[in-house]
């Protein structure tokens, strides 16, 4: 007969194990595990902000920048400017074509939910790229997938690609796989694809090889295809790459955020 | 049993404490300082100077929290946890003494690599997307670096165990000689 310590150390994982995994496959663990991440949730905000605010020191510090700091105040600038003249220049567009029908709507009046980015996550701690980030709101606040979170500045960072109870986790705009429909704002309104590159840039794909592409175009989500509504700031085409012999022409697109100094977001709830 | 309650609370606050730090401070930190991992390396200090019991606790504790927390499939990473410290057992057990550097050094060594591949085979079996991780460049340096902060710490938290642990001070076998 097989006789059994009660103290063996391999009976207490099995038993304790094979019970979360049950308990947490049938809900039963749901209220004590919102409980506890409610009760880390302000500790992983400020923890998080300290990495990330040493992040963006070290960051600084590589770069060799004194000029750093003013570069950023600059780029925040040109960020909000950027913002200002596409959300008027659509408001202009829009205007021209909803005078006829008086029937004006009202831009840019999303209803939005405030979140703290609480953790980043990658696919494995081994690889520091394509890192998603986790923000403190969840199901319970209205977070669902898909829906669009934006920078203070208003520029789009990301979505939403996965959901709990009181966290969600939001691809960046600059992960590979993270895609959204964008537009160009140009005179035609090129549409095409967004998806990140190398955890570093933008690029833009699926464009047709007639329209016209330059760099410094601002782009734009296209509202197309998801809960993100059209307008919202992607970024600057900084380089085109277009073969004649090819049926669709590339953009690669220089964000107009700082990822490492995103601590707060917002939740687009369309 | 009032101390060893005190005990038991302690362990939960630290190791709780500990899964904090590493799933928001250093999942945010830069470079070198993002691969710091120190699940593991508590786990394997705990293994070498406190037994396998006292491992399968801190698995299943740490793993929790780490489940509970990220968007992995709910047990990526106490499973990960708990293969890592059965194989750091296996090796102790049978092919190291726990009272030399050298082999905390390789147990550490062993360990982390060992968590490091099998995390990344989990997560190609399991993850929708199935990115095969071993392919990539920056696994490879993640581990690295990984390895870099893991012995080194392995290092000063064995000298720091020397001072405070009677079992591990160096002693000499003296002969007595009539003269």
């Amino acid at each position: 007969m097989i006789k059994i310590k009660k103290n063996n150390p391999w009976l207490i994982f099995i038993v304790v194990f094979g019970l979360l995994i049950f308990l947490h496959g049938v809900g039963v663990l749901r209220p004590i595990e919102s409980f506890l991440l409610s009760l880390v949730k302000p500790s992983s905000g400020q923890f998080y902000s300290w990495g990330s605010n040493f992040s963006s020191r070290y960051q600084a510090r590589k770069d060799q920048v004194g000029l750093a700091e003013q570069v950023d105040e600059l780029t925040k600038e040109v960020a909000r400017l950027t913002v200002d003249n596409s959300r008027l220049q659509r408001v202009e567009e829009e205007n021209k074509k909803l005078r006829n029908q008086l029937n004006f709507s009202s831009v840019n009046n999303f209803k939005t939910v405030l979140a703290t980015i609480i953790a980043k996550e990658a696919a494995l701690q081994a690889g520091e790229q394509n890192r998603d980030v986790i923000i403190d709101k969840g199901e319970n606040d209205g977070v669902e997938v898909g829906f669009g979170v934006v920078s203070d500045e208003g520029i789009i960072v990301g979505k939403v690609v996965e959901t709990k109870s009181t966290t969600a986790k939001v691809c960046l705009t600059t992960r590979p796989d993270c895609q959204l429909a964008a537009a160009l704002q140009n005179t035609n309104q090129t549409q095409g694809i967004t998806d990140g590159d190398l955890g570093l840039t933008i690029k833009m794909e699926y464009i047709p090889q007639l329209e016209k592409i330059s760099t410094g175009d601002i782009v734009i989500t296209s509202g197309l295809g998801g809960n993100i509504p059209r307008g919202l700031v992607i970024g600057r085409v900084s380089a085109v790459y277009s073969e004649s012999n090819e049926v669709w022409q590339n953009a690669t697109l220089d964000p107009l955020v700082n990822f490492n100094n995103l601590t707060v977001v917002s939740v687009i709830i369309p | 049993m009032f101390k060893k309650i005190w005990q038991i609370i302690i362990f939960i606050i630290f190791i709780s404490f500990l899964a904090v730090i590493q799933f928001s401070l250093i999942s945010a930190a830069p470079g070198i300082f993002g691969q710091i991992n120190l699940g593991l390396l508590v786990l394997i200090f705990t293994l070498f100077f406190f037994g396998f019991r006292a491992s399968i606790f801190l698995v299943l504790l740490f793993g929790f929290w780490f489940d509970l927390m990220t968007f992995k499939f709910f047990g990526f990473y106490t499973i990960s946890l708990f293969f890592s410290a059965l194989l750091g057992y296996w090796i102790l057990n049978n092919w190291l003494t726990n009272r030399s550097l050298y082999s905390f050094l390789a147990l550490m060594f062993i360990t982390t690599v060992f968590y490091n591949f099998f995390s990344a085979l989990l997560f190609y079996f399991t993850a929708p997307e199935r990115s095969f991780l071993l392919g990539s460049g920056d696994f490879w340096l993640g581990l690295g670096y990984q390895l870099i902060w893991n012995l080194l710490a392995a290092i000063l938290l064995f000298n720091l165990a020397t001072t405070l642990i009677k079992k591990l001070k160096p002693f000499f076998l003296e002969k007595n000689t009539v003269l």
